[in-house]
């Protein structure tokens, strides 16, 4: 049983994350897959299967893998449109995985896409949250609302964390996106600037959020031995984990507000289907969900990074800089990349594939064999992990 | 016997004060004076559950022993749909309970009164819930801005346990137009001060209180309280030099409408709300309504009143004191719709409208009879423990916020928007938004309550759902 070595990532793409106005959402899945096919050596029409990993209408043709199939042609395999909030790119990635596992597919495509500026910033999920969903349940939340909710509880608990904690992972993640050429904020920031931001959602501010981004990201995989016999420079799939549960969290009275379960039930899994005993020791470097600042803090203790309560311990001591003991989104995350909400899950994908075959530029973090990409969905709502290395 | 068992007093938080017009116009209102004013998201049926919850909780009465609800007010929310319906759903009544409006007139409640002691004497029912509640509007920048005022106050009329026995009632209706408003007009029409108040107010009033006090062979001596409704206080001083009522009887109108303002057909309620101090059991009260004519009752107080006065003067007194500025003259004219508010309409459906009134409206969660959760919304599985033997829940109206946050992205007429999580009393925790409330000012560990507001005008239609407000 298990996902363990059964896979290899052959092959990955990646747009420019951004205001991407003159590039529609079609235009950037034929981007990404067009350098994730260059990447791996692989045609099209090798292509077997694809998964897609998106939340949106697509290209406004609604729910269904057409939103793939269309724009590249690719009419001769199977499409499934795969949704689960900010996870949908990563659980886009596991089922993919799951079929070159079964033995059913040897040529996958995976690919997360999300096109969220034909709109204006508040008209995107912010307007989203405001005009649908329960008429009468949750009116009054959105994404940094909810997010707002952890961190005013999280600073209520531990009375030595504090905002500076909160600004000093919008530094570091500015930084490290200042060396990667596709992030959509790809410049750095001063703790100052970070503390005296207008605020968006107390205590959150501006740069505690990620911004409302274009893009889209893809992978090639195949299974080991085709790629060794292709030879491929190849990343392995280590392990996955899923979690789901309640879109209601904030009415769930056994929710604490100080962590995520859902993500740390998919660690789990992925951990067990990995064989990672001390993720401390044997993480080498992560691409964590940091939609905002608080949700890469608690994701430190969640991953199992650091104890509970700790995460602000964590930053304070650079053990997640580029040059720390454990690099924490090395690519800028979601706070320097942007979140196009289905491609997010496939560009940690690709930077976790870059990182390991050493071709991270600027930010490569040295002797990595084992990394970690993770997204939490909604509002606590899902936890996707998956896990590469050689 | 038969008369007043219970009483509630709702005054709003906001207030809208004559200095704060001054500044706008350079016009209106003493420099002294305010009006009680409703938030955005308030409106006459959202004060009725206010008020009514009041007067049963004061009172000790269950809402399922209420056999009927009269609502009176000259602006309900809706011209066509029962606004006494939803109160007594969200109040959680009988569905058997006889919901009528009594509407188009300032002295409304007088009518309502009449007709519940008619129920009353005739055996038809047992205990009544009367509301008065209002929400009158002055066109912005008119002397009549500064005068009206909005607020609820219930009362429940039965034959035991009375609080005030009603010794008599007289009245004369008249077709006099002083204030009027056609169904075209959003706000309230007058005529000319002078003689509306001469022709009007101060012919009608001293002939009905005269007739009232001739027919007891009482005077005004035997009156421990006169409580004389008034539209502004030129008119009162009228009255009371007409009169000649013996200083310092008759004040009480003064101190309201300079407090909370000409409040329509909840003018006379409140006035009997908020003069409740120091009577005693046999006290009389002359108790005079005016609109459309005018009526007198005099109500006799009992022992039960003098052991409960303490509780229901708190009561008022403390929302009285608990006023404060609206955040801005302009502001408020959102508020009010005078300049362009936010047309707030999500997807809504009237179906899961239906579906979900008793956990939406009248507040019910589900209680796992496994593991004793109590949660919400109303679910058929169990969050905690996965188990299928739920039951319906009546949950608390007050709790303790557990975190919460200030949103500056979510639509609102008066952002930022708080949100906040709330472990409810006995159970539950709920999430939603909090209003009367300076954002900044929650807190966690801050007790709250629940209050009934309107959400939205998803489908077109007035949507209600609960919020958190601050505990005074």
């Amino acid at each position: 049983m298990g996902l363990k070595d059964k896979v290899a990532v052959m092959g990955v793409g990646c747009t420019k994350f951004g205001e991407n106005f003159n590039r529609s959402y079609f235009d950037m899945i034929i981007e990404a897959v067009d350098e994730a096919c260059a990447d791996a050596k692989v045609g099209l029409p090798e292509i077997q299967a694809a998964w897609l990993g998106t939340t949106g209408r697509g290209h406004y043709e609604g729910a269904a893998g057409t939103s793939l199939s269309d724009p590249l042609r690719f009419f001769h395999g199977p499409v499934t449109k795969v949704s689960n909030y900010c996870a949908s790119g990563l659980d886009a990635f596991r089922n993919g995985c799951f079929s070159v596992a079964a033995g059913m597919y040897e040529m996958v495509l995976v690919v997360g896409v999300e096109k969220m500026r034909d709109v204006g910033p508040r008209e995107s999920l912010v307007a989203v949250a405001v005009g649908e969903g329960h008429p009468f349940h949750i009116k009054g939340r959105t994404a940094p609302g909810f997010f707002a909710l952890l961190g005013q509880r999280y600073l209520h608990e531990y009375k030595q964390a504090s905002k500076r904690h909160l600004a000093q992972i919008s530094v570091k993640n500015h930084h490290n996106g200042s060396m990667n050429p596709i992030a959509h904020k790809g410049y750095p920031v001063d703790l100052e600037t970070v503390m005296n931001a207008p605020e968006i959602a107390k205590p959150l501010g501006v740069l505690d959020a990620c911004p409302t981004t274009d893009g889209a990201a893809a992978a090639i995989i195949t299974t080991p031995e085709l790629a060794r016999k292709l030879q491929r420079d190849f990343v392995r799939v280590k392990g996955t984990g899923l979690s789901v549960g309640s879109f209601r969290s904030p009415f769930d009275p056994n929710f604490d507000f100080l962590s995520f379960p859902r993500t740390r039930d998919a660690a789990r899994q992925a951990y067990l289907d990995a064989g990672i005993k001390n993720p401390f020791k044997e993480i080498d470097f992560a691409e964590v969900h940091d939609c905002f600042t608080i949700t890469e803090m608690i994701t430190y203790e969640d991953l199992g990074f650091c104890p509970q309560g700790e995460g602000w311990r964590f930053i304070e001591e650079g053990q997640s800089a580029l040059d720390g003991r454990l690099p924490v989104n090395a690519s800028g995350g979601l706070i320097s990349c942007g979140h196009p909400i289905g491609a997010t899950g496939m560009r940690m994908i690709y930077e976790l594939t870059k990182q390991l075959q050493g071709k991270a530029g600027p930010r490569q973090i040295k002797n990595v064999q084992t990394g970690l990409a993770q997204n939490v969905g909604g509002p606590a709502a899902a936890g996707c992990v998956a896990i590469l290395g050689h | 016997m038969v008369g007043i068992a219970a009483l509630g007093a709702y005054i709003p938080r906001y207030r809208l004060s004559g200095k704060m017009l001054a500044q706008a116009w350079g016009t209106g209102g003493s420099s002294s004076s305010k009006v009680a004013v409703a938030n955005h998201d308030e409106d006459t049926i959202t004060m009725a559950t206010e008020a009514v919850q009041t007067a049963l909780t004061l009172g000790s009465i269950s809402a399922g022993e209420i056999d009927a609800l009269f609502f009176c007010s000259t602006t309900p929310p809706f011209k066509e749909k029962l606004s006494s319906a939803v109160v007594a759903a969200v109040c959680d009544m009988r569905k058997d309970v006889q919901t009528v409006d009594f509407c188009n007139s300032v002295r409304a409640v007088s009518t309502a009164i009449q007709t519940a002691l008619d129920g009353l004497e005739q055996g038809r029912l047992a205990k009544v819930v009367i509301v008065a509640t209002e929400m009158r509007q002055g066109e912005p920048s008119s002397a009549l801005e500064a005068q009206l005022g909005a607020c609820s106050v219930a009362m429940v009329l039965g034959k035991e346990s009375l609080l005030f026995e009603i010794v008599s009632r007289t009245q004369e209706n008249s077709t006099f137009t002083d204030y009027w408003r056609r169904d075209t007009d959003l706000e309230v029409q007058s005529g000319d001060p002078r003689f509306i108040q001469q022709q009007g107010y101060l012919t009608v009033m001293p002939a009905v209180i005269q007739a009232a006090l001739a027919e007891k062979s009482l005077a005004f001596a035997d009156m421990a309280k006169v409580l004389l409704s008034a539209p502004d206080r030129t008119s009162l001083k009228g009255l009371l030099k007409e009169l000649q009522l013996p200083q310092p009887q008759g004040q009480e109108c003064m101190t309201a409408l300079n407090a909370i303002g000409y409040s329509g057909t909840a003018m006379a309620p409140m006035l009997l709300a908020g003069n409740l101090s120091g009577l005693r059991s046999g006290d009389r009260v002359l108790w005079a309504n005016y609109g459309d004519g005018a009526d007198v009752t005099i109500l006799r107080a009992t022992s039960q009143l003098e052991a409960a006065c303490g509780e229901l003067a708190e009561s008022y007194d403390r929302q009285l004191k608990a006023g404060v500025e609206v955040p801005g003259y302009g502001r408020y004219l959102r508020f009010r719709q005078a300049v362009a508010a936010h047309d707030y309409q999500p997807w809504n459906s009237l179906a899961l409208s239906w579906r979900e009134e008793t956990q939406n409206l009248r507040f019910y969660g589900s209680c796992c009879e496994d593991c004793k959760t109590v949660q919400f919304p109303q679910r058929g599985v169990c969050i905690t423990c996965g188990g299928r033997h739920l039951h319906e829940q009546k949950l608390a109206k007050t709790g303790v916020v557990y975190t919460y946050t200030v949103d500056h992205l979510f639509l609102t007429d008066n952002p930022p928007l708080a949100m906040a999580c709330v472990d409810l009393t006995g159970g539950g925790r709920f999430y939603g938004q909090v209003t009367d409330a300076v954002a900044d000012s929650v807190t966690i560990g801050m007790p709250v309550r629940l209050t009934l507001r309107k959400l939205h005008e998803g489908l077109n239609t007035h949507n209600y759902f609960w919020k958190f407000r601050p505990v005074e």
